[in-house]
């Protein structure tokens, strides 16, 4: 997680007082801007500089247009769209609700791993969150632990940020995406292939992250460091690792579950959704 | 023999399951598939299921278009009213561009209809929906037809185009079904079977028509008994209520009754064979000018879950463990003798009973054991007793083996 970019130069752009880097993605890198005014409010935002290399303004505000359509606690709230200029040069912006309480690495790297009941109860918030997106035929394809954020630092509120900006990608920048290192590991076997990702690659991204919570470890790769995307595509076959003793048998097998090669095994949010309400009522 | 149901005088007052009792899937569903032929008394048994199945039992008919006037349909339509689910299907796996290989000539007045466009065209799409509507549909199928299993991914994603298409237009709020044909390979073949049931379960929409093109039935009014394609159906079935789908299965016979107690929600049949299998046919060899031979009188017996000859029927009826499903129609055989209309309604009405029994929990347990109970009467006969030909209900086996 590394900028090109120093915090004067980013509070400058936004003519605010502090400018903090909170990380970057494939898509840009993401800022905590204090004291800055949005539509007359001031208030500390988080905003992400896209890089202009993959993005379009069309298709970001298409996407955009779709992500406003949300306006609920578990899916970050965008409040503008705007150009600035950085550096002398012309960046597009997503200026969001600012949510506070790390994301699931930061709280991961802190902390250790949550509890069983935890998991439970952020997988219940993840999957209700994923369940409005796909019910709209919304598709985040890149659910990942920087990608979500605990609000205040509770697993049971997930918050899950940059959702749908992938759908703005060009088909030929779409392929390049596969090969960076650090969100490979929560694509999805077609995904690795070079395939359209669908609803049951959000599925999958969530199944890892949730046999993640649960082992520490990712279900198929032990690194990615100096795989070929090929490779790769080869490691996440067949049953994920069995987990520890421990973790609840049906839970292992939900986990499972939304890990199978066949795209339909999966299942939809939906149905996972009602399977872990089951599970977590026992 | 053992008389199993008296058949009650129909009240006529019984209230049907509401159409979103049937949508929401909570109630096993029967579709009446309308024949071309002897279809006159149709509403007439709709009307004795409804007071005697009713609410427990959806119910519901189809009206295909393909060898239909729409003056014919409006008719029919029109006495079926008290049916809460009405569907008017447009059958486009007749239509100008699908590569169904039974295409025929359909009917003139829809001629504009079957000339559909390979890309969904709105005007098109509104075309197939208004006409539904117009003919009194309560539901309606998406303007889609023949899914190719040929570059199946491919096929089936631009099927999905049109049906979005129907979306659009329709709205959110009008009850509408995903409409396609498919060729028997979609169950069978792996790769195939993935990329439907992955498009049901990628998709919102919440019900599902679904008709699949079978190979030839070895017997005409049999059952299918291929275990590869019942095993097929049983993954679709199974799938469909884990991910809460309402499927429904055309054309299906009891092959959509053994879906439904696999998680299927209803299927439609008809009093004649093409309304009980959508199938490919045997080639009948005839001269010219030679009339064609007589009809066998069949007759569906409930405790051989199977159609077999009518006389046939009366010597097994007379067997002591033999249990008889009396309908009215039964009762009129009984006393004017056979005739195919009256032996099509009495399958209607048999079946209807046989589809009611899956209300409720344990579906699949109930329908094992009504397969279970008519393979034990076959085999506690003396061998020589023991029905054979057509009327050997080959399919006991495979079903057996799918439910359990």
């Amino acid at each position: 997680m590394t900028t090109s970019l120093s915090p004067e130069e980013v509070a400058a752009a936004f003519e605010c007082e502090t400018a903090l880097f909170l990380g970057s993605g494939t898509f840009g890198e993401t800022w905590q801007i204090c004291g800055m005014d949005v539509n007359g409010i001031v208030d500390d935002y988080a905003v992400k500089i896209l890089h202009p290399e993959h993005f379009n303004l069309r298709l970001v505000n298409r996407e955009t247009e779709g992500l406003r359509r949300f306006d609920s606690d578990d899916i970050v709230r965008l409040l503008d769209v705007r150009d600035v200029v950085l550096v002398a040069e012309k960046r597009t912006v997503l200026v969001c609700e600012h949510v506070d309480g790390g994301s699931v690495g930061q709280n991961l790297a802190a902390n250790g791993l949550p509890t069983t009941d935890q998991t439970v109860s952020f997988a219940l918030g993840l999957m209700s969150t994923i369940d409005k997106l796909h019910s709209v035929d919304v598709i985040h394809r890149d659910i990942k632990p920087d990608n979500i954020i605990l609000r205040r630092g509770d697993w049971a509120r997930p918050v899950l940020i940059d959702f749908g900006l992938s759908r703005g990608l060009t088909d030929e920048t779409f392929t390049v995406y596969p090969a960076r290192v650090g969100t490979v590991a929560y694509m999805s076997p077609e995904q690795l292939r070079g395939e359209k990702a669908r609803k049951a690659s959000d599925i999958w991204a969530c199944g890892v992250l949730f046999y993640k919570l649960l082992t520490g470890n990712h279900p198929y790769i032990t690194a990615t460091d100096g795989l070929h995307i090929d490779d790769l595509a080869d490691l996440v076959v067949g049953d994920p690792r069995p987990m520890a003793e421990g973790v609840p048998s049906e839970l292992e097998s939900l986990v499972g579950r939304m890990l199978s090669d066949h795209e339909y095994q999966r299942g939809s949010a939906r149905r996972t959704l009602s399977d872990l309400e089951k599970l977590a009522t026992k | 023999m053992t008389i199993s149901t008296p058949a009650p005088e129909p009240t006529g007052a019984v209230a049907p399951a509401s159409l979103d009792t049937i949508l929401a899937g909570d109630i096993p569903t029967l579709l009446v598939h309308k024949s071309y032929q002897n279809a006159k008394r149709v509403p007439e048994a709709l009307q004795y299921i409804n007071s005697l199945y009713s609410p427990g039992l959806g119910l519901g008919v189809i009206v295909p278009l393909h060898n239909h006037k729409g003056s014919a349909v409006d008719q029919f339509v029109a006495q079926c009213r008290h049916a809460p689910m009405i569907i008017v299907d447009p059958e486009l796996h007749y239509s100008s561009t699908s590569a169904w290989e039974g295409r025929t000539e359909p009917n003139a007045d829809w001629a504009e209809l079957m000339d559909a466009p390979k890309k969904p065209k709105p005007r098109w799409v509104k075309l197939t929906l208004d006409i539904q509507r117009d003919l009194g549909a309560t539901v309606a199928l998406s303007a889609t037809g023949w899914v190719d299993a040929v570059d199946g991914t491919k096929s089936i994603a631009r099927a999905m185009n049109f049906a979005a298409e129907s979306r659009a237009y329709l709205g959110s709020g009008v009850p509408m079904m995903v409409n396609l044909t498919f060729d028997w390979r979609w169950l069978v073949d792996e790769d195939l079977r993935a990329t439907l049931l992955q498009e049901i379960v990628e998709s919102n929409e919440p019900h599902w028509y679904l008709r699949f093109y079978w190979p030839e039935v070895p017997v005409r009014y049999g059952q299918l008994v291929d275990a590869a394609i019942l095993a097929g159906y049983r993954e679709l079935s199974g799938l469909c209520a884990l991910e809460d789908k309402q499927l429904f299965l055309p054309n299906s016979g009891l092959t959509g009754w053994v879906a439904t107690a696999l998680g299927a929600t209803g299927f439609s049949t008809g009093q004649a064979w093409p309304e009980q299998a959508f199938a490919r046919q045997r080639i009948m060899g005839g001269r010219k000018g030679q009339r064609p031979p007589p009809r066998i009188p069949r007759y569906f017996d409930s405790q051989l879950l199977h159609t077999i000859e009518y006389s046939e029927f009366q010597r097994l009826a007379e067997f002591e463990d033999h249990e008889e499903h009396v309908t009215p129609y039964s009762l009129e055989i009984e006393e004017e003798g056979h005739t195919h209309e009256l032996g099509g309604l009495h399958y209607l009405v048999a079946v209807a009973d046989l589809q009611s029994t899956l209300k409720g929990k344990r579906s699949q347990a109930k329908a094992a054991r009504e397969v279970r109970t008519a393979a034990k009467f076959i085999t506690d006969l003396r061998r020589a007793d023991q029905p054979a030909g057509l009327n050997r209900p080959l399919h006991l086996a495979p079903w057996g083996d799918v439910l359990a």
